[in-house]
């Protein structure tokens, strides 16, 4: 880790080159790899795309893509290239967005954290960094976008709210950082979002026409609401829905319950904090909400 | 990895002497816990024993336990120093 600029406190350290270098080596590491399952997911989207194919079919069985259908238009550039370069631009685009992350994850973090601490940080998250670039997931974007947003939320409202609603569009549990916009009264952001859902929702109209676009929706909507229902109790799945399952009771009544109380636990803490320290609400809300996006998530991302 | 903000802040704390004890007792019970969650993704354990913590929703219960150890140590340090550099 290099030393960031100085810190009002003096202390703040902000991960840099080291971090930069691990992050790469983990990338090219895993480009090289012949495992690429949920790659494959993103890729195969890509390429239905181009070919004007239904992105969502019965037939992906484990693997469904599970996304807002602009997702899918966005992933066309992948699904041109071969599986091969098409991963190693993916991996190497996941390094530098998980790089964005970490760094704004050190100006949030309280106490300041030393270069200690971020070195520390990158040694507890390495198995977590490895299976993100193993599986070839998307998460490393998302969790780049939502950093950048949060960064440029006052200078840049309008594309911090579009930033966010492309995490929101991808996987929906990012809305929970509409409690962090609020505390921060970040109304442009807001309205950004807003506009960002519509147009994602919207847009893709002009590529495939308004009925068929409708229906797009609709498979979207049929896919998610397929495969959600079965992931709530499952081992994999480690959200508050998951835990309600396993020590609050089976099926649907224990995973509410356990979203429930895990939602109100967690929203108790975060306004205990805010009260006890109003200078640092924003960030605390923010970061608060980091933590939440998978906990919340029915289906644990 | 979400959750990066709330280590960091717990790693920070159990490296500063001017911290309350309870403090960084709680931050190292936490980061002790984080740990061990860590150690077992790395797949280190026989495959049966992963799923035994799978199954008790480790991950789960793990960084619940340190978001909430997180919020708890983060409140006291803002009294005396600076959140934030971030010019958001």
């Amino acid at each position: 880790m290099t030393p960031a600029p100085p810190a009002p406190n003096g202390l703040r350290a902000l991960p840099g080159a080291g971090l930069l270098a691990l992050l790469l080596v983990l990338a090219l590491v895993n480009a090289a790899a012949v495992r690429v399952n949920d790659f494959r997911v993103f890729h195969t989207a890509g390429q239905r795309v181009l070919r004007g194919e239904a992105l969502y079919r019965a037939e992906d069985a484990a693997y469904p893509f599970k996304y807002a259908p602009v997702v899918g238009l966005l992933l066309a550039p992948v699904g041109a290239l071969p599986l091969r370069p098409a991963k190693l631009l993916w991996e190497i685009g996941s390094a530098l967005a998980l790089f964005a992350f970490l760094r704004q994850a050190a100006r949030l973090a309280a106490p300041a954290p030393t270069r200690a601490a971020n070195a520390l940080a990158a040694v507890l998250l390495l198995p977590y960094l490895w299976h993100v670039f193993s599986l070839g997931q998307i998460d490393g974007f998302l969790l780049g976008a939502i950093a950048l947003s949060d960064r440029w939320a006052d200078r840049r409202p309008a594309l911090s709210g579009l930033l966010w609603s492309l995490t929101v569009l991808t996987k929906p549990p990012y809305l929970v950082f509409v409690a962090a916009a609020l505390v921060a009264r970040q109304g442009r952001r807001l309205a950004a979002l807003v506009a960002g859902l519509a147009a994602g929702l919207g847009l893709p109209a002009l590529v495939w026409g308004w009925g068929q676009n409708l229906e797009v929706l609709h498979a979207w909507r049929a896919v998610l609401g397929r495969t959600t229902p079965e992931l709530f109790c499952a081992s994999s799945n480690q959200s508050f829905w998951a835990i309600g399952c396993r020590y609050l009771g089976p099926g649907l009544a224990g995973a509410a319950a356990g979203a429930a109380v895990g939602t109100l636990a967690l929203a108790g803490a975060t306004a205990w904090a805010v009260r006890a320290a109003p200078s640092g609400a924003r960030d605390t809300v923010t970061s608060s909400c980091l933590g939440a996006t998978a906990l919340v998530s029915p289906l644990g991302w | 990895m979400a959750l990066a903000p709330l280590v960091l802040g717990l790693l920070a704390t159990l490296s500063r002497a001017e911290a309350p004890r309870w403090a960084r007792a709680v931050a190292a019970a936490a980061v002790a816990a984080l740990a061990g969650v860590a150690l077992l993704t790395a797949e280190i354990v026989p495959r049966d024993t992963f799923v035994f913590w799978l199954n008790l929703r480790h991950y789960g219960l793990a960084a619940l336990a340190a978001t909430l150890a997180a919020l708890a140590v983060r409140a006291p340090r803002a009294y005396s120093q600076p959140m934030t550099t971030s010019s958001m």
